[in-house]
């Protein structure tokens, strides 16, 4: 099976107000794709949908089973996410413990609970911390803590609604850069909804959301490859993106950059 | 109103055994009707600085100068809540914020606690809905329905509902998308030159930083580390763990490594017209 997430046909109305009209969604396994949306495009929607804390008129299908309130406990042994400020749902005193606690009820003895933790800490950069009460951490280093706590349990399908916001770009590099290695070695799929137009080139595929629907669905290039179309939307080109564009307009250079080293050496031969 | 902070300092627990100090020494000089953009990394101090500037938290070492008004450590309850009526601040986490059901009440709320007077309130409430761009359809929604972005925004109303003199904003690029971002750099760039507001950002979003403000000062460790024109910083300055602005890095990029003779910008048409002509 190619796609570990498929939806058709959804529309979902919050009160009276209608968010999704006839949205089809469809996520590729093993790849990172970034859904972007401006605010208020519904991006917090369908992530609750995905996770089961609203319903709506459509089934959901991840990885070839339909979800349904009944089989939730099994899509969340498949999904691990972080949500959006999530900074104040830690329940443990130490970040040990907390870590820990996905993995209790799972019979595996304290000695390779203790080797797991230690080797997603390490991964991440926050093994300094595990002594640490979460609730006085930085939000930054909460952020990685939610992070590691997704991941402890080896979900498929990892979902990111705007958790790395309080990143600096160092560290939101290192991260991607540890999601990239699970996706290629551990099978991981990552799903991450963001306004940030910036984030989505570290991404093979992006979907962008706008008007209650996907508007455009793609690998990075082919999504910023029309202009246009990206016009319709109510986000903005990343910057190295619409400086290709214009310096395409006059002839200076002739396709897209990702990367500014690249553009640059191009530019001045 | 002109702003002039002189050897401040903030002590968290002060006199008990729990003391912790965030701030010290800083000094500050903010003209009247300017755009300063102050950044640091997470852990700098400029929450807690933003806080004090905007006289939720009081100094526990220094004085504050707001116009003709010292702010120091003896001061008069009065005289903070007449200064309090004049400034307007967002808070880095404004979302928790929100105390009333809709809209409508949240901005009449602020309308009540700074005591100010209009002719028509109702007016008034709509006129801070229409300045930052949220539709009228919204007057009557539940707060907890909208989107983060769309809360940013109904803070910027209930913040210019008001008409404060100074504007301090934590982390305003925060949440918001790009599209909401240029929004809101018209909207400040608006308030300082019509209406002559004194505008104070915090951030870490240098990218931000780099389009609106005029002089920029670095908090690290809880002191100003280096102050000066917004280019000269970004030129020169040691950042640490804050990313350039990404016009910047192009920049800096193209000079150094291929010597290129483009000059330091803050918008892209410039940059582009600089690269047209030291290419061609």
């Amino acid at each position: 099976m190619k796609n570990i997430l498929e939806l058709k046909n959804l529309s979902f109305k919050y009160d009276q107000e209608l968010i999704f009209d006839n949205l089809d969604l469809i996520i590729a396994k093993n790849k990172f794709t970034t859904v972007l949306g401006s605010s208020g495009s519904g991006k917090t929607t369908l992530v609750k949908l995905l996770m089961g804390e609203l319903t709506g008129d459509r089934v959901i299908i991840f990885n070839g089973m339909a979800i349904t309130q009944d089989n939730l406990p099994e899509l969340y042994t498949l999904v691990g996410a972080i949500f959006e400020n999530q900074y104040d749902t830690f329940i443990f005193k130490t970040v040990f413990e907390e870590l820990a606690f996905p993995l209790e009820n799972k019979n595996y003895s304290s000695l390779e609970i203790e080797k797991k933790v230690k080797a997603i800490s390490e991964s991440l950069n926050i093994s300094h911390l595990l002594k640490q009460n979460p609730n006085t951490l930085q939000t930054s280093d909460k952020e990685l803590v939610n992070l590691a706590e997704a991941l402890i349990k080896n979900p498929q399908i990892l979902i990111i609604d705007e958790g790395l916001k309080a990143l600096d770009k160092k560290t939101k590099e290192q991260v991607i850069d540890v999601l990239k290695e699970k996706i290629k070695k551990q099978h991981l799929t990552v799903i991450y909804f963001t306004h940030n137009v910036e984030d989505s080139l570290y991404s093979d595929d992006i979907i962008v959301l706008d008007n209650k629907k996907v508007l455009i669905h793609g690998s990075k290039e082919t999504v910023y490859r029309d202009e246009e179309v990206f016009n319709k939307t109510h986000l903005e080109l990343p910057f190295i993106i619409d400086l290709s564009k214009k310096l395409q307009f006059y002839n200076m250079i002739d396709q897209d950059y990702f990367s500014m080293e690249k553009m640059v050496n191009d530019l001045w031969k | 109103m002109e702003i002039k902070v002189n050897h401040l300092g903030y002590t968290y627990n002060n006199k008990t055994k729990l003391k912790e100090e965030v701030l010290k020494d800083i000094n500050l000089e903010i003209k009247d009707n300017t755009i300063i953009g102050i950044i640091g990394s997470k852990a700098s101090g400029k929450t807690t600085l933003a806080k004090v500037l905007a006289l939720q938290k009081l100094p526990t070492d220094g004085e504050i100068q707001m116009g003709t008004i010292t702010v120091g450590q003896k001061n008069d309850r009065d005289m903070i809540k007449n200064l309090k009526q004049q400034i307007g601040f967002i808070d880095e986490y404004y979302y928790e914020s929100f105390i009333y059901d809709t809209v409508y009440n949240e901005i009449e709320y602020m309308l009540n606690t700074h005591e100010y007077v209009t002719l028509n309130h109702e007016k008034r409430i709509k006129d801070s809905l229409k300045i930052v761009g949220l539709s009228m359809e919204l007057l009557n929604r539940h707060v907890s329905t909208l989107s983060q972005g769309e809360k940013k925004k109904l803070m910027l109303a209930k913040m210019l509902s008001y008409n404060p003199k100074i504007i301090i904003i934590d982390e305003p690029s925060l949440d918001l998308d790009k599209h909401s971002q240029n929004e809101l750099i018209k909207l400040l760039k608006m308030m300082q030159l019509r209406y002559h507001k004194t505008i104070i950002l915090f951030s870490s979003d240098t990218d931000f930083i780099n389009r609106l403000a005029e002089y920029v000062y670095v908090i690290e460790n809880g002191t100003v580390k280096e102050q000066g024109e917004k280019y000269e910083i970004f030129k020169n300055g040691d950042l640490e763990a804050l990313d350039l602005p990404l016009i910047t890095s192009f920049i800096k990029l193209a000079r150094l490594k291929k010597h290129a003779k483009i000059e330091y910008r803050d918008d892209i048409y410039d940059l582009m017209k600089d690269v047209y002509r030291s290419v061609r």
